[in-house]
């Protein structure tokens, strides 16, 4: 999730630290598929281009990327990879927008901002 | 208030209970409403809120509501906490039972589309051959839904149609855009009918017991309703058999009272009266308590498109906008060749495709997104669920609620005539979609699990044979005359027409014959 158009991205979002403090509170299958996930980014990384995916230049993370350009179909993708690929690309690209640098540079409207709504406070919860 | 002689107690204040407090409280009926939920308050209980103020930036608390699909963290704090109120499962056959535990129930928060059933439904075995008809027929219910749309405010659009009967409607005149122009067009080539939604529109976005019933009730001095009261068993008396109250626990204190009164009225919701019932161990001499679990399978976003001339930021209001519903259209006069009975669609156009379903990512996809804007069509697919006697509801020995009171298990599972039909909608649809010259982006013919639409209906039938119903044609229990269930556990079939106009209106129908009944003295 780059900036684009003046919208802040991921890293002005914090969304990586951001998704760190989510998941590590998350129940157990969500924190390994992401554990899983990551470690398989790094090793398929590894394998094509000898480095880990953070080393990785622009056009070789687009090659180790490629499945989130397949179209999207309701089950899963079967390569594990891809699988990780499109829950994370749709949590990055989720934590980002609904950030405040993110809210703070969107173009304007004039009309109610996007990201405002109404939250329901508890509502007389058991002590 | 244990003292208190009331003549009528009624269980649960939504849609169905609140029904029959409105009904009978204006006819002098002393009523007494039990919820298990706090009262609410619009103005004290909300707050304008930015998303990134959250703390968990819109995500909500992981695990928090894992069978709410339909939860953000905006609105988490309505729905029944699962750690609180918990249920079982078949392992793999997941049921999302969504429950609001608030005085005016789901009423406060339903998506108010308003329709009726046909005799397609009430008299669907005649037609079918399969199940069961109702013991009523739609002439029977219809002064019914005529005095409950009103009360509603039901707009919509009148087609003559015989399996979407029409309404007292606020007639809807608006016009169509293009891009709905051009999918009816579409779709009347395979004789496909579209009108416009027909939904309750309240007053003031809000079409509830709380604001729209109960209100009229309270005002004749002849209902009192006690907040924070979790029902655990209707209690019968020993010599007569008849109920004398109901048993209930202070949510906050946690003490047991009983409330009595001349008639039980259970409004709890469908699965929570039939677990009332169950937990109580009356009103089952047919054995099918709990049987015959149904409800309606949804598939959002079956189909995203977009209208080609729409791109590109040349999206006008004229251009594209507003939606559509489409009723059952299968096996009315000719046979689908792998299911019976049929499904509806709800579409709206003029949004943007979901980023969710679309290939890409970075700037290539916000690209896309950029250049679909404003000129998306989706639609969700609404299923009829067949009634079956092996999808049902039983008590669980080894769970219970905050409050000690054993919780209920599901076996519930979908069988090929909903899958057949699943694939049916998503190929009809996608055909129509291409036929109007619109580009498909994705489709899925993939239901929620069970529950997700909270239609959830049956488990307490109504029939005229008391050895396979639970009920009789008047939601009157065959076992315990002085029972009265009228929430959407009495259903016998459901169509694939949303249930609360037909739930209101048999609460309204089923309370008149009780006020007649206690007027006569035969209860």
């Amino acid at each position: 999730m780059p900036p684009l158009n003046g919208m802040a991205g991921a890293l002005d979002a914090q969304a990586p630290e951001f998704l760190d403090f989510l998941i590590g509170i998350s129940p157990a299958p969500r924190q390994q598929f992401y554990r899983d996930g990551l470690e398989l980014l790094d090793a398929r990384s590894r394998e094509k281009f000898g480095q880990i995916f953070a080393s990785l230049s622009a056009t070789q993370a687009a090659e180790i990327l490629r499945p989130l350009d397949e179209p999207w179909t309701h089950d899963p993708p079967a390569d594990p990879l891809a699988r990780f690929l499109r829950d994370a690309h749709l949590d990055i690209r989720r934590a980002t927008q609904n950030s405040r640098p993110a809210m703070a540079s969107a173009p304007s409207t004039g009309r109610r901002p996007g990201g405002i709504g109404l939250y329901w406070l508890p509502i007389d919860p058991i002590v | 208030m244990a003292a208190t002689p009331y003549d009528v107690l009624i269980v649960g204040s939504g849609a169905s209970g609140g029904m029959a407090a409105y009904t009978l409280a204006r006819k002098g009926i002393n009523c007494l409403m039990l919820d298990a939920g706090p009262p609410v308050d619009f103005q004290r209980d909300r707050a304008l809120k930015a998303v990134y103020d959250l703390p968990y930036r819109g995500f909500d608390k992981p695990g928090r509501l894992p069978h709410v699909l339909q939860a953000n963290e905006f609105n988490a704090n309505v729905w029944a906490d699962e750690t609180q109120n918990p249920y079982t499962y078949e392992p793999g056959n997941d049921f999302n039972w969504v429950r609001v535990r608030l005085v005016g129930g789901k009423s406060l928060f339903w998506a108010r589309m308003s329709f009726r059933l046909s005799d397609y439904e009430f008299k669907a075995k005649d037609h079918d051959g399969y199940g069961d008809n109702w013991p009523i027929s739609y002439a029977d219910l219809k002064p019914y839904y005529d005095q409950v749309e009103p009360i509603f405010r039901v707009a919509g659009r009148k087609e003559g149609w015989p399996q979407l009967p029409d309404g007292v409607f606020l007639e809807d005149q608006s016009p169509d855009s293009l891009c709905v122009q051009k999918f009816k067009a579409a779709a009347a080539k395979q004789s496909i009918p579209v009108t416009k939604m027909r939904r309750a529109t309240g007053q003031g976005q809000l079409a509830s017991s709380l604001n729209l019933l109960l209100p009229d009730a309270l005002a004749t001095g002849k209902l009192t309703i006690v907040s924070n009261a979790v029902a655990s068993r209707v209690t019968t008396d020993k010599i007569t058999g008849l109920a004398n109250g109901v048993t209930f626990i202070d949510r906050h204190s946690r003490r047991e009272l009983h409330a009595r009164a001349r008639v039980v009225i259970l409004g709890a919701s469908c699965l929570e009266s039939t677990r009332l019932l169950l937990n109580s161990g009356i009103a089952n001499s047919s054995g099918v308590l709990g049987h015959y679990l149904f409800d309606q399978f949804y598939i959002t976003q079956t189909v995203q498109a977009v209208m080609p001339e729409a791109c590109g930021g040349k999206a006008t209001r004229a251009m594209i906008g507003g939606g559509g519903y489409i009723p059952r259209f299968r096996n009315l006069n000719t046979r689908a060749k792998d299911f019976i009975r049929g499904y509806a669609l709800d579409f709206g156009t003029g949004g943007t495709p979901s980023p969710d379903r679309l290939p890409g990512y970075g700037s290539s996809l916000e690209e896309k997104l950029a250049h679909y804007k404003g000129a998306g069509l989706s639609a969700t697919t609404m299923g009829e669920v067949l009634p079956r006697y092996d999808n049902f509801v039983s008590i669980d020995p080894s769970a219970v609620d905050a409050w000690g009171i054993p919780a209920l298990h599901f076996q519930a599972r979908y069988s090929d005539n909903e899958f057949n039909m699943a694939r049916d909608a998503v190929n009809t649809l996608e055909e129509v979609c291409h036929d109007a010259g619109f580009e498909v982006l994705s489709k899925t013919d993939k239901m929620f699990p069970p529950g997700y639409s909270i239609h959830e209906l049956g488990t307490c039938r109504m029939g005229d044979d008391p050895k396979t119903s639970v009920l009789n044609k008047w939601n009157q229990s065959h076992d315990v005359k002085n029972i009265f269930v009228v929430d959407g556990s009495s259903f016998v079939t459901g169509g694939s027409q949303n249930p609360t106009m037909t739930i209101l209106s048999l609460s309204m129908r089923a309370s008149e014959y009780l006020a007649e009944q206690m007027r006569s003295g035969s209860l």
